[in-house]
């Protein structure tokens, strides 16, 4: 069995036969995916790659991976710009940016 | 119900920017985009191609989560192992190919090339180069630096 996150024990992935495992706490609310059955244990949720589910479900399931924000969140122009403070004016005038 | 990809070399391969994951942990307050983000999965799934995300764009998307934490007083220990959680069971979809390009000290006069010749900071030319290297038929992205190299040639955006 193999973490994805180092130094944790929350996400695992591993093969079982020809399938490829991947498990999950159950509190993040994900559920099934594309070729994804889930199999609940306890505070876990397993997920089956072998099987198939629908195009709607994978969806359903990427929608879960949404997290509540504050009211007073930045907008995404706002975020776009975090990328390029860490270059300032003399840069963009030597690269002649408009 | 159709099949997912099998990865083969006539599968369509789209190059994730960071904004394009972003959205899909802001669904709340990215809205447009985050539909956007979704009708290219689905179209993903329906045509079965692969969506590139990589290194660079995972630190991009974990920099930009933090911070946009930090900005609404959010940060703390539990909200950082979610988006950990929660990117790792994205990427570990089907349609997502986590990939890293091949290397190689040439590439830096190629970085330099593509900042003088379409207008980019470092971050994007590695960008156009990985997107280059891993072979990927379009580009996905929301920001529109990436204008000038689409206008040369040099990249198609989706």
């Amino acid at each position: 069995m193999k973490n994805t996150l180092h130094g944790e024990n929350r996400v695992k992935t591993f093969t079982l036969g020809t399938s490829v495992v991947v498990v999950l706490p159950k509190r993040l609310g994900v559920k099934a995916g594309v070729e994804y059955s889930v199999v609940e244990k306890n505070d876990t949720i397993v997920f089956n790659k072998q099987k198939q589910s629908s195009h709607a479900q994978v969806l359903q399931s990427i929608q879960g991976f949404a997290i509540s924000v504050p009211k007073s969140a930045p907008t995404a122009k706002e975020m776009d710009g975090w990328m390029n403070e860490r270059f300032d004016e003399d840069y963009e005038k030597t690269f002649n940016k408009k | 119900m159709k099949k997912l990809s099998t990865k083969n070399s006539h599968t369509k391969r789209i190059y994730f920017d960071a904004n394009a994951i972003i959205p899909i942990f802001l669904a709340e307050i990215q809205t447009e985009r985050h539909v956007q983000v979704m009708r290219v999965i689905e179209d993903a799934m329906n045509d079965s191609s692969l969506l590139f995300v990589t290194p660079l764009c995972v630190d991009e998307v974990l920099y930009s989560m933090f911070r946009f934490f930090r900005s609404t007083n959010t940060l703390h220990a539990q909200a950082i192992d979610e988006i950990f959680e929660k990117l790792s069971a994205l990427l570990a979809m089907e349609f997502f190919q986590y990939e890293s390009a091949t290397s190689s000290v040439s590439d830096i006069q190629t970085i330099h090339s593509y900042m003088t010749l379409y207008n980019l900071q470092p971050r994007d030319a590695f960008h156009l180069l990985n997107y280059k290297k891993l072979k990927c038929d379009a580009f996905f992205t929301f920001d529109t630096d990436f204008d000038v190299a689409q206008k040369h040639g040099a990249i198609k955006l989706y």
